[in-house]
């Protein structure tokens, strides 16, 4: 199911969406070797677990 | 004769040798000019070609396709780990995912996750619901 969802806020994220900008994250905070936030380091393995099935 | 002194320094830098071993460090020198030269050339081309990348990519993830967005930040995602990006460049790409992220948070707060791909189960949401 895929929905453009507006708030006042702006677009809502959906979860792929947050993976994928989670793994930039991650790639970039390692580049950068900065520590990621632990709750994006599980949202981007989330991905790649989805992505393996 | 005394290899060493005045005049033999004198016969031998005005001898052929000389000359000819003048002319190839000459020529090394500017050989090696030209090759940093080249090589410079070639990384300021490398650099440019990944910040259009980057513009094109970063278009991407303002398009209200969320499959448009998806493959901006795949691009940026690939980006970031060339070669070509340094702190500056990576600092962009960090600043491209940042809106994205602040919402994901504020949307897990207020368990209003919106779940758009039939992969993933009800099981694997961090602490948010199905809206």
């Amino acid at each position: 199911m895929t929905a453009d969802v507006s708030s006042p806020q702006g677009r809502q994220v959906t979860q792929r969406e947050a993976i994928a900008a989670a793994r930039v994250r991650v790639t970039a905070d390692r580049r950068l070797k900065r520590t990621t936030p632990a709750w994006i380091v599980d949202l981007a393995n989330k991905g790649r677990t989805a992505g393996q099935r | 004769m005394d290899l060493f002194d005045a005049a033999g320094w004198r016969e031998f830098a005005l001898s052929p040798g000389f000359g000819g071993l003048a002319a190839v460090i000459a020529a090394s020198i500017a050989y090696a000019g030209v090759r940093r030269t080249t090589r410079h050339q070639r990384e300021a081309a490398r650099k440019q070609q990944w910040w259009e990348r980057a513009h094109w990519a970063l278009d991407l993830t303002l398009q209200d396709d969320l499959e448009a967005r998806l493959v901006g930040l795949n691009v940026l995602d690939a980006l970031a780990e060339s070669g070509y990006a340094a702190e500056h460049e990576i600092e962009l790409v960090l600043a491209a995912t940042e809106s994205a992220l602040d919402r994901y948070e504020d949307q897990l707060a207020a368990g209003s996750v919106l779940i758009d791909d039939a992969h993933f189960d009800q099981d694997d949401m961090p602490g948010g619901q199905e809206s």
